[in-house]
């Protein structure tokens, strides 16, 4: 037989395995009956290599929607691996992120463009500018540009609507 | 039946190879083929009753490919190199516009990868992602466009070759890239991974071009060895012509300086030749009317005149370059392996792409494009070029360097049997000695005349002699000056010869010849019994030289050792092998031999059909036997062996039927041919360990399954990455860096070309290998006895 009709065979058998799996998969499951929508905003502040909040707190199986705004003049990005999430963040633009939060924990979310750093004026951040707000005097960069979901675990259908 | 060895255009990767060994093998009539991409080459075997040549062709051009048959051949240097200029060019050309274009992506995505710029989002107003799109594009589409070719063709008789994975990875990265950006606004867009993935291939195809050539300049060189024309007699007159006019029979005149242009027996004149390009002997040799030229040969000082018996491919260069040709397009059977797991490869991978893709969208639960980012990174990596490339590189190499010392591998077959050689087997006369005896000893007895005089008057005498010991004689005492033809000579049966010669306006009357001699000419040589006995232990002949009645001389003589027989010996018992003597000859004189080539082990009084059967004794004991021989009556042996060495000076049956076989009369090429096949062979599992292990280990890095170790949960750390990023200082964080992405695709393709080059790099390391033996000065050559 062709190589690529087994080859066929055998995909479709995984892509079916794994559908199978998640819908036969008995653990928790959130649906569109349970959680919130939750909105809310997300500042990256320009020259802080910070988000504003760095600490959110949603409960499981809420629709969020977080509107992302970026106050520098370069990229930056917005990541949660927990929930697969990874978009650009364009400079001086802001984008509307919407997941659900499927999972409970505590799940970082990160700048997932690379975006230099405050000890990076040799290599020509705009202007000379040097970092600024309360993180002042330390150095800071991609690395440190990060903050925390906290979800807590579904206790119950919350959604009032 | 036919055989036939073809050129064959237009192959770009090892997969393609394997294509037309596929295609052609399922064609009726087709009874083998075997395709080397290092070679270019492919080894035909069909039946031209059922499938023509020409038939075999028109489907290998379906393919893609071109076979140059016969009648299109143009044979000329100058043509072959320019199409291989050609090639090489057209590589250079697409390499050159694919890193032209995509060297903006790959300079920017470096300096904010490696460099850790701030991504900049556009100049002049316009998103730098529309750049990238209008750079990528022609990449993708347009320098690109073979890789889609041969992917095509590939699907098409249901193979999966490397370009199937370049072009999976590759579009996927393109379209991804486009609809991402245009769409959905990812933050990582794979514009570079389409580019600089496809440059970095290039790269390696160009780097794969040029080692090509390299290899088979060993080829090139010999056929640059032909003289272009030759002068011949026609009609009487001598006229200058063309080497495709020459015939068999032509009369050719080859003048000092010049090259002698075929194969032939001088038939007027004399004088010394170089055959150093065509048997590897560094001093020049005086031929003479009746003896055989080599065409390519330097003819250094006389005018003469020869008769061509070989013409065109018939002659020594030719049959060499054909067997070189051969060896190199034949295929060593671990290459067979390696082209098995290749072909099972690709349809793993996408297997493994697949699962990745699954596990993180329906196990992990992740969107879509997380998968897909994971499962394009899969596929880019895990092309194996690189495999393809370990066995061909290094055996084209490894053959090469061998025909560079005169020695002639039949093939990687030839190679692979001879690293697993554990026992050596020789043919005594031939093969050990030179064949036929010289003077090893002149012991002088009296002082009536001096040695020199005594010498020339020994072959003098000798000159009318047929007796086979008398060349030894003549030979030796022509050292000394000329000989003399006897003014009266007797040869007396079983016992010498009498006669007498002038030399110098004086008489003398001599005699040679044994004991039994001696008595009946009632000479007492008891007193120089010793000195007989010795000869005799070492297995020398030995006779008396009687001058005016006086005994003058005992002449030894013994079929002489070969230069370096001893030596070669030597290096043979250092390398492990277990050395044996096989001989027809009586036990004390094979014994003799052995002691002085310091043999251990002798099989003497063996009949010449019982040679092979010695052999497979020698076998059932376990061993791997070499059978270094050079007669007719060694081909059954040669082989039976599991690895035949003809040795050059032998017949051309012993030469047909050795795999290796050494164009020069020289044994430590026995060493050297062992020895270059244990690094060729060690070279190809090298390169397949390089090729596997950057694919082996990149796939899972490449699906992201490192982060199993290195983090807790989705995007958190593990405690000891952690605890290395925190005191480790900058090398922490780098590691941290790295621990916690995936293997982004560029990287992946980097990994590839990579592993592309270290392999073709390690093969032509090869190139510098000098086989020890060479080193030895031939200043220690032995010199016969003066």
């Amino acid at each position: 037989m062709n190589k690529y009709v087994i080859l066929g065979i055998v995909l479709v058998v995984i892509i079916a395995g794994g559908v199978i799996f998640s819908a036969t998969d008995d653990s928790f499951k959130c649906d569109p009956s349970m959680g919130n929508d939750v909105e809310m905003t997300v500042v990256s502040k320009k020259l802080e290599w910070a988000f504003e909040p760095e600490e959110i707190t949603i409960d499981q199986c809420d629709r969020v929607k977080v509107t992302v705004i970026n106050e520098d003049n370069f990229d930056h990005g917005f990541a949660i691996d927990a929930f697969g999430i990874s978009q650009r963040l364009p400079a001086s633009e802001s984008i509307v992120v919407e997941f659900v939060a499927t999972k409970a924990g505590t799940f970082p979310f990160y700048c997932s463009v690379s975006c230099s750093s405050s000890d990076a004026a040799t290599f020509g951040l705009p202007d000379g500018e040097v970092q600024t707000g309360p993180y002042t005097g330390t150095v800071r960069g991609h690395f440190e540009h990060i903050g925390q979901y906290i979800v807590n675990i579904f206790s119950g259908n919350t959604d009032t609507n | 039946m036919t055989k036939l060895v073809l050129k064959v255009k237009g192959m770009h990767c090892a997969s393609c190879a394997l294509l037309i060994d596929k295609l052609l093998k399922k064609q009726e009539g087709v009874i083998n083929s075997q395709t080397s991409y290092g070679a270019q080459k492919v080894a035909l075997e069909f039946d031209e009753a059922k499938i023509s040549l020409e038939k075999i062709d028109e489907f290998v051009n379906k393919l893609g490919y071109d076979v140059v048959r016969p009648d299109e051949e143009t044979g000329s240097l100058e043509e072959d190199e320019a199409a291989e200029a050609r090639e090489l060019q057209t590589a250079k050309r697409r390499m050159v516009a694919a890193f032209a274009i995509a060297s903006p992506i790959i300079a920017y995505y470096m300096g904010v990868h490696m460099f850790n710029l701030p991504h900049i989002h556009q100049i002049w107003g316009i998103d730098l992602n529309y750049f990238y799109w209008v750079l990528s594009t022609p990449i993708q589409f347009v320098i690109g466009w073979p890789f889609y070719r041969n992917a095509w063709s590939a699907v098409r008789i249901g193979s999966a070759n490397m370009d199937v994975l370049v072009v999976l990875g590759t579009t996927a990265a393109y379209f991804y890239s486009m609809i991402g950006f245009l769409f959905f606004g990812i933050d990582h867009p794979f514009w570079e991974s389409s580019a600089a993935l496809i440059s970095f291939i290039l790269l390696g195809r160009y780097v794969e071009v040029v080692a090509k050539g390299r290899a088979s300049s060993a080829i090139k060189e010999l056929l640059k060895l032909e003289a272009k024309e030759a002068h011949v007699f026609r009609d009487g007159q001598e006229v200058t012509i063309p080497m495709s006019e020459l015939v068999e029979g032509d009369v050719v005149v080859v003048k000092p300086g010049e090259k002698v242009p075929v194969d032939g027996v001088i038939v007027e004149g004399e004088t010394h030749i170089d055959e150093k390009v065509v048997t590897g002997e560094s001093f020049p040799v005086k031929r003479i009317a009746g003896d055989e030229v080599i065409g390519a040969t330097v003819n250094l000082e006389g005018r003469f005149k020869f008769k061509a018996t070989k013409v065109g491919k018939d002659t020594l260069l030719n049959q060499i370059i054909k067997m070189v040709e051969e060896a190199q397009a034949s295929r060593a059977p671990v290459q067979d392996l390696v082209d098995k797991i290749s072909e099972y490869f690709v349809p793993t991978v996408v297997i493994l792409s697949v699962l990745t893709f699954v596990g993180w969208v329906f196990i992990a639960g992740l969107p879509v494009e997380a998968g897909v980012l994971r499962m394009i990174a899969v596929l880019v990596i895990s092309c194996p070029c690189a495999m393809g490339l370990a066995t061909p590189t290094a055996l084209v190499v490894g053959i090469g360097q061998a025909a560079k010392y005169g020695i002639i591998l039949k093939g990687g077959e030839a190679l692979e049997k001879a690293y697993k050689v554990n026992a050596i087997c020789l043919d005594k006369t031939g093969t050990l000695t030179i064949g036929k005896p010289i003077v090893t000893d002149f012991l002088m007895l009296d002082k009536t005349v001096t040695k020199e005089e005594a010498a020339i008057l020994a072959a003098s005498a000798e000159m009318g002699s047929e007796h086979p010991l008398a060349r030894a004689v003549i030979e030796h005492g022509k050292q000394f000056g000329k000989v003399i033809d006897p003014k009266q000579f007797d040869a007396v049966q079983g016992m010498g010869l009498t006669a007498t010669i002038k030399m110098k306006g004086k008489e003398y009357q001599v005699a040679i010849g044994n004991v039994t001699l001696m008595k009946k000419l009632k000479l007492d040589v008891k007193k120089h019994k010793s000195e007989m006995e010795r000869l005799q232990s070492d297995a020398k002949t030995s006779v008396f030289l009687i001058v005016d009645g006086k005994v003058t001389a005992l002449i030894g003589m013994a079929d002489a050792l070969k230069p370096f027989a001893r030596e070669a010996i030597q290096a043979m018992k250092e390398d492990g092998k277990e050395v044996i003597m096989i001989t027809g000859d009586n036990k004390k004189t094979a014994d003799a031999i052995a002691r002085q080539v310091g043999i251990d082990r002798v099989l003497a009084e063996v009949l010449p059909q019982d040679k092979a059967a010695m052999v497979k004794k020698l076998q059932k004991e376990g061993k791997n036997v070499a059978m270094v021989g050079d007669g007719i009556n060694d081909s059954p042996a040669l082989a039976q062996a599991n690895l035949g060495i003809a040795i050059g000076s032998g017949t051309d049956v012993a030469i047909e039927t050795g795999e290796v076989v050494l164009v020069k009369d020289d044994l430590r090429d026995v060493v050297t041919a062992i020895q270059l096949s244990r690094k060729t062979m060690r070279k190809v599992w090298q390169n397949l360990f390089w090729a596997f292990f950057y694919n082996v280990a990149a796939i899972p890095i490449a699906a992201g399954g490192h982060l199993l170790i290195t983090q807790t949960g989705y995007g958190v750390a593990a405690g000891w990455v952690l605890s290395i990023q925190q005191n480790f200082g900058g090398a922490g964080q780098i590691f941290f860096n790295i621990s916690q992405a995936t293997l982004r695709p560029e990287i992946a393709g980097f990994a590839m070309a990579f592993s592309s080059v270290s392999v073709v790099v390690n093969s032509m390391v090869l190139r510098w290998y000098t086989p020890p033996m060479e080193k030895l000065d031939d200043k220690e050559l032995p010199q016969p006895a003066k």
